[in-house]
């Protein structure tokens, strides 16, 4: 069902009418004047509780997600509700979903909201002189639309884990193909490299032996083909231990092709205090995002720099790729996790997808965003413990 | 004195490849590519090493080895896979076959192992 359809659905169950968005549209005077202090009481509420203050990065996000939150709260009030106004809350929903917001907090934070708004706004109806009625009935309109945003907000949970469970199950099937076609494609090279060997081992003249080595090295090529995308889509649960994360990282860089004109740096937190991750998949998802980093780099055809940093926060492994290239479209962010989507000519389109998998095996999650200085950002979270 | 080596794969070519490299090598090779065949052969020609392929189709080369085992106890056992996570793997670990080559088999690693090198899987 489209959005506007279940919005328009519940507000018949909840009897939100005419009547109660034009009461909504007349209180916004009213309420507009305490809408920083609300938000400011709502965001208190948040950061005191340690599951919900979780997601937010930094003082800057908080400061840009009050400001949305203000502007949330105008168009609460400003009295038309239409088709617009659900895809406006719909985006607004999709962020929280973006941020790894757990939709359990969905219901206690409209609470507060509601409660913000309700006490601000009898005081100042009464203060107005609104008749108890009148002011019960604002009250009431501000439950129902409070109900029905919220209906939005878990709708677009429930399609983004949609969203999810088809992509997986996308990826499964792919992996399902590129494995068997891989299996099968083992034993003829398997034959051929054979051959070649055989054939090396008479005496060649020089144009033959060079032939021979040129197949010899294809073939390798070939398997290395093979390999790579049988790793790819190999879909296994995590097997945790203790890991150096320093060293899986050195590792991982050290295996990826160096570019001119990229620089990679690094900055691992010392002492990461025992972090339990499969030591072979963070090693695939840091290969995944420097290399990622390094072709949008090149990809514009200047010189750049990948940062890589990883560190621990409230026990979770957090590693965080930068790069100062072009960064992501907004066409290019909304595919970025689907299978087969690439913006490159070499490569599968695989990449994002497996690792943002990876890390929610480990329970964790996989973001992108685009720097305030220019080029994108990659931050992968393996949670300490609790993986699925 | 000669070694005689029995190779199974359900991939001729492959086997029959193996079959030159080694006989290059001075050894004595019995090819087939048949695993249920292989098996009802078992006693009646003796080998020092079997090489077997683990995924044949009537019989994987898993079953073939017990069967083979019976009427040769004495040979030592080789398997070849084209899959890099097998498994079965700790199957055959569980019988004592700690060699496991993959596909495309490395030469040296081939040599190697049917040299009675430990060679890592």
């Amino acid at each position: 069902m489209a959005l506007y359809d279940v919005f328009t659905e519940l507000a018949g169950y909840v009897d939100f009418q005419a009547a109660d968005a034009a009461r909504l549209a007349e209180m916004a005077p009213m309420v507009g004047p305490a809408i920083p202090e609300i938000v400011a009481a709502f965001y208190d509420a948040i950061e005191s509780s340690a599951g919900a203050s979780k997601v937010f990065e930094d003082h800057h996000q908080v400061e840009r997600l009050k400001a949305s939150l203000e502007r949330w709260l105008e168009r609460f009030f400003s009295g038309v509700y239409d088709e617009e106004y659900v895809a406006a809350r719909a985006r607004i929903g999709m962020v929280h979903v973006g941020i790894g917001l757990d939709q359990r907090y969905m219901f206690a934070a409209m609470n507060v909201i509601r409660r913000g708004i309700d006490r601000t706004l009898v005081s100042a109806a009464r203060q107005a002189g609104w008749p108890q009625e009148r002011i019960l009935a604002g009250v009431d309109a501000v439950a129902k639309l409070c109900d029905l945003e919220l209906a939005i907000m878990l709708e677009t949970y429930s399609l983004a884990a949609n969203e999810r469970f088809r992509v997986n199950e996308r990826l499964a099937a792919i992996g399902q193909i590129a494995g068997s076609v891989a299996h099968e494609l083992r034993n003829p090279l398997a034959t051929i490299a054979m051959s070649t060997t055989l054939l090396s081992k008479k005496t060649l003249e020089d144009k033959s032996r060079k032939q021979a080595d040129r197949i010899a090295a294809q073939v390798r090529y070939s398997m290395g083909v093979i390999d790579g995308l049988l790793a790819l889509t190999r879909d296994q649960a995590p097997s945790r231990r203790l890991v150096d994360v320093e060293g899986v990282v050195r590792d991982a860089l050290a295996s990826i092709r160096p570019r001119t004109g990229v620089e990679v740096s690094t900055e691992i937190e010392p002492c990461l205090p025992g972090v339990s991750v499969d030591p072979v998949q963070l090693q695939q998802v840091v290969i995944n995002l420097v290399t990622n980093a390094m072709q949008a780099i090149s990809g514009d055809g200047r010189p750049g720099r990948v940062h890589v940093h990883a560190g621990v926060r409230d026990g979770d492994l957090v590693v965080r790729v930068d790069d100062d290239g072009p960064g992501l479209s907004s066409e290019v962010k909304a595919r970025l996790f689907e299978p087969l989507f690439t913006t490159r000519l070499k490569g599968v389109g695989l990449g994002l997808a497996l690792c943002r998998r990876i890390a929610e095996r480990h329970g964790g999650g996989l973001r992108a965003t685009n720097r305030e200085s220019g080029g994108a950002s990659f931050v992968v979270s393996f949670r300490a413990e609790g993986g699925i | 004195m000669t070694r005689r080596i029995l190779i199974v794969d359900d991939n001729r070519d492959l086997a029959e490849c193996i079959a030159e490299l080694l006989e290059d090598e001075g050894w004595e090779v019995q090819v087939e590519d048949n695993p249920k065949r292989a098996a009802r052969r078992a006693g009646r020609e003796p080998f020092d090493v079997g090489l077997l392929d683990i995924h044949m189709p009537g019989m994987d080369g898993i079953e073939l080895h017990d069967r083979l085992r019976v009427a040769n106890p004495g040979a030592r056992y080789v398997m070849m896979t084209a899959y890099s996570t097998d498994e079965r793997l700790d199957i055959l670990r569980e019988r004592g076959i700690l060699t496991v080559l993959p596909k495309p088999v490395p030469v040296d690693a081939l040599m190697a192992a049917l040299e009675g090198d430990a060679v890592a899987d």
